[in-house]
This record gives structure tokens, sequence and C-alpha cells, in this order.
């Protein structure tokens, strides 16, 4: 039944695709971050979705050439997804052998920075951007609705194990939780009623789907991400009083079960599931110390084929003493870039993010500078910003550096400041009627 | 079951989004056109001068 109506729907969306390119390229995101073959069981779950609306979105692009789209025009962002994506091919191609997801991972790599480098060609205005947003909002927030419904459905005893889409239950929660800002901003500046109800209420169910989890990583991610959204927030006290509350409400939903375990964050030392991620980061940088230009391939560490090699290598944490290390995961998105793509792929991602917070400062300055017609930039530009540092922050202990999140958000924020800076002289005429498809 | 309904909720949702875009390049309003998700856009509207008030 529900492969039926998934066909139905696919449908009317390959026949929106196949006549707006800017449809095709927003069923395109979609599809990569809701993983919706996860959710089917019949014969609507070998279908390659995101593959089918790429193939549309890039038709409409390079032969149709939608009459709504931009020029590609290189920016900073742009130069960096590229060099990142050569360095990720010139990775894979020299990876050690024995890699079981090397090449899966390099050309799933190669498809979402093809995805985010094409971005601002066609989210060009204000209304596209936000459409976009929603999409994110619509996308990711499902799982989030999904879990914290059976969270709170089973009284807090719902175990979230993570998704098909992106991995185990601390890959899921951080992902997760990237999605809250975007939903804030969703609910925020939706004008109907029933949106933002909803919005907000699908919030409030992926911190609860966060909990679910029983990450550790991601309950720090909540919390950091809490924090920063209040020290940035004109509004102090009351955002401070809606934590305290949700927080008093969380934990009182919350099963001894999970208190017990987020109480083991104190004891982290003497954590064994703790110290095998500081064994798995010691292992990276020792593979990035042997091959610094080209890293040892993706998902190099936790590979049985380098297990001998770099068990006892002291990388660049000699000075700490770990237990007898296994073939672990990377356990964190930084050494894994290290491990996996050698100290130039490590300079590049960070400069991504680096790049990312430096244009978050740009279009904030330009903002205040035009006046409230460009509020809503400077908001759109600190949520991605929270969500980045959601991301950075929970996948500092997970193996997430290749999801399409992250370099989605970036590019977004590179979209922004594109779409506020053609918006040149403040309020001379509505947004809407200033001219789609330029920039000038 | 609840999954089920969820997903479809979602793909109506999706749908809506995607008949406001279409919408949008047939020439409607931008923050109308979304139905359901519709924004605000007051702040973009031009300020009255003093000329036309």
């Amino acid at each position: 039944m529900r492969d039926l109506v998934m066909l139905g729907f696919m449908v009317a969306f390959v026949a929106l695709a196949l006549r707006n390119t800017y449809i095709a390229y927003l069923l395109w995101g979609w599809a990569g971050l809701i993983g919706v073959k996860g959710y089917l069981y019949g014969f609507m779950q070998n279908v390659s979705y995101a593959q089918w609306f790429a193939i549309a979105a890039l038709i409409g692009i390079f032969i149709k050439r939608d009459k709504e789209q931009l020029a590609f025009k290189a920016d900073l962002t742009s130069v960096l997804m590229f060099l990142f994506s050569l360095q990720c091919l010139v990775t894979a191609s020299l990876a050690y052998d024995g890699l079981p997801r090397n090449w899966e991972i390099g050309i799933d790599l190669q498809k979402t920075l093809l995805f985010c480098i094409l971005m601002p060609m066609l989210v060009n205005t204000r209304f596209r951007l936000h459409a976009f947003v929603i999409m994110m909002a619509l996308g990711l927030g499902f799982h989030g609705l999904l879990d914290g419904l059976k969270f709170i459905a089973s009284g807090g005893g719902h175990l979230a194990r993570g998704l098909q889409k992106f991995g185990d239950n601390n890959n899921t929660a951080v992902a997760l939780a990237t999605v809250i800002p975007l939903l804030l901003y969703a609910a925020r500046y939706s004008t109907k009623k029933w949106a933002k109800i909803g919005f907000m209420g699908v919030m409030v169910l992926t911190v609860l789907a966060v909990m679910a989890s029983r990450s550790r990583g991601g309950f720090a991610t909540l919390v950091v991400l809490s924090a920063w959204m209040i020290w940035h927030t004109k509004r102090k006290v009351a955002g401070m009083a809606v934590l305290g509350t949700c927080l008093v409400v969380a934990l009182a939903l919350a099963p001894a079960e999970w208190t017990e375990r987020m109480n083991t964050i104190q004891t982290a030392e003497q954590d064994n599931s703790f110290m095998t991620r500081v064994a798995a980061w010691k292992k990276s940088t020792a593979i990035a110390v042997a091959h610094p230009l080209t890293g040892g391939g993706f998902y190099a560490v936790q590979a049985g084929v380098l297990y001998e090699k770099y068990r006892n290598a002291p990388g660049l944490m000699g000075f700490i003493d770990t237990p007898n290390p296994f073939n672990y995961a990377a356990h964190s998105i930084y050494f894994q870039v290290m491990g996996d793509t050698g100290f130039v792929g490590f300079f590049i991602y960070m400069a991504l993010f680096f790049n990312a917070f430096r244009i978050r400062r740009l279009i904030n300055k330009r903002a205040k500078a035009l006046g409230p017609s460009a509020a809503w930039a400077a908001d759109l530009a600190n949520t991605l910003s929270y969500s980045l540092i959601a991301f950075m922050v929970g996948g500092s202990l997970v193996s997430a550096a290749y999801f399409d999140i992250p370099f989605t958000l970036i590019a977004l924020m590179q979209t922004t400041w594109l779409v506020l800076s053609a918006s040149g002289v403040p309020d001379k005429t509505p947004a809407w009627a200033r001219g789609r498809g330029t920039y000038a | 079951m609840i999954e089920g309904t969820l997903l479809l909720i979602e793909l109506c949702l999706l749908y809506l989004l995607l008949r406001g875009v279409w919408r949008v390049s047939k020439g409607a309003k931008p923050a109308e056109a979304l139905g359901l998700f519709a924004y605000d856009d007051s702040a973009d509207s031009p300020p009255v001068s003093k000329k036309n008030a």
C-alpha cells in the first residue's frame, strides 16, 4: 500500500520535475535528506530517487537551460568544494587496497559536492531560499517527528537505533540536531498558524528523538546548541526560561536508563567506549602522518587490512596511552577526514567551515546596513551557523564527515550571501518583484 | 501504520511546497504562492515615501 502511494506521488513529482528545473533540484535534495527507501518495503524500495531527480535537474540545468537559472560563477565556497572534490578523487584512487566502501563514499561525495556547487545557479531569490529551507525541514524533520512520537508513545522507552540513511544512533542524533535551528527558522517566518504550530511541534519532537537515541554526543550537542543560540539571541532571559522548561520536561520523560548513560559523560576517561574513540583518533592521525597528501582512503581507519599496520603507531597522539585498539570507526569527523584524505583534505574541509562563518559575518554586517528588509538574511545566516555548530560539536564524536547536511548548509550560507548582495539598494522594490534570475 | 500515515503527510506537504514553486514560476506572488508555507515578507515592502503618502 505504502509503495502504491509512493508510486502515485512519484508520477506527480516526476511530471513537475521534468517541467521545472528548480523543482527537480528540490526533489534531488529532499530525496538525499530523507532517504525514503528506508521507509518502503515493496517494489518502490529499489528506486534510486535521488539519482532520477538529479538526472532531471542536470538535464534542466545543462540541456534545457532553465530561464530562471544563473550562469555559473565561481566563489570561494565553490572553489573550496571543487578542491575537496578533487582531493577526494585522488584519495579514492590512491587508497589502500581492500577498503570496502572506498569508492562508494568517494562517488557519493562527488554527487553531494556537485549538488552544492550548482546551488547558486538555481537558488537565486529569497523565495527559492525559503523553499529550500522548508524542503530541508521537511526532509530531515520527518525522522525527528517519527522517533519523537515513538519516544512519547513509549513513555520514554523507545530507543532510536539509527537510520539506514545516517548509520547508527550516534550519527542519527547529530543529523537530527542540525535540523532543529532550521525548524525554528521555518516556524518563525511562517505566516500560517498551522505551519508555525507544525514546525514548532516537529522541533520539540526532534529534541525528544535526539534523546531517544541515548547518544551522549547527541545530548552534548543539544546542550551546546541551546547555549550557543541563547548566547546569540536578544531575548536571553526568555531563551533560558524556554530551555529550562524543556530540560525539566525532557528529564521528567527520560527513563532511568537514559539518565544513567548521560551520567557517564562525567567519567569519560574511565569509560571504555570513550577510550576506544581516543584509540581510533590516534590511529587516524597515524594514517595521516604516513600519507599526509592523500590519506589512507575512505573509511581506512576501520578497515581490517590496516589494523596490524597502525595498531601501535603513535601518530600525532603518542602522548596518550591507549588500550589495545581494534579496528573501530573514526569516531570524529575531524580525525576521519584527516585519516581518510590526509592533511590536505583536512585543511580544505576545515576551510569550508571557517569560510561559512566568515560569510555569516558578512551577511550580518550587510543586513544591518540594509535595515529591516534584510533581517531575514541575518536570521537565516544565524540559523545556518547554529546548524553548523550542532554538526561540528556532535560530529567531534561520530564518523559523519561525509554527510550531505554540512555541505548543503555551507552552500546555503554562500547562496544567502549572493542573494543578499544582489538586493543592492534597500527597499526600492518588493523582493518578489526584483526580477527573478538575476543577481544584479 | 503511524509510519505510513506520516509518510503520506510528508508527501502531501512536499507536494504543496512544489506546487507553490510551480505557481511562482507561472507568475504568482512568491510569499503567498506557498500556501501553508507562506512566509512573512512584509519587511520587503517599499517604505511609503512622503511624496506618495
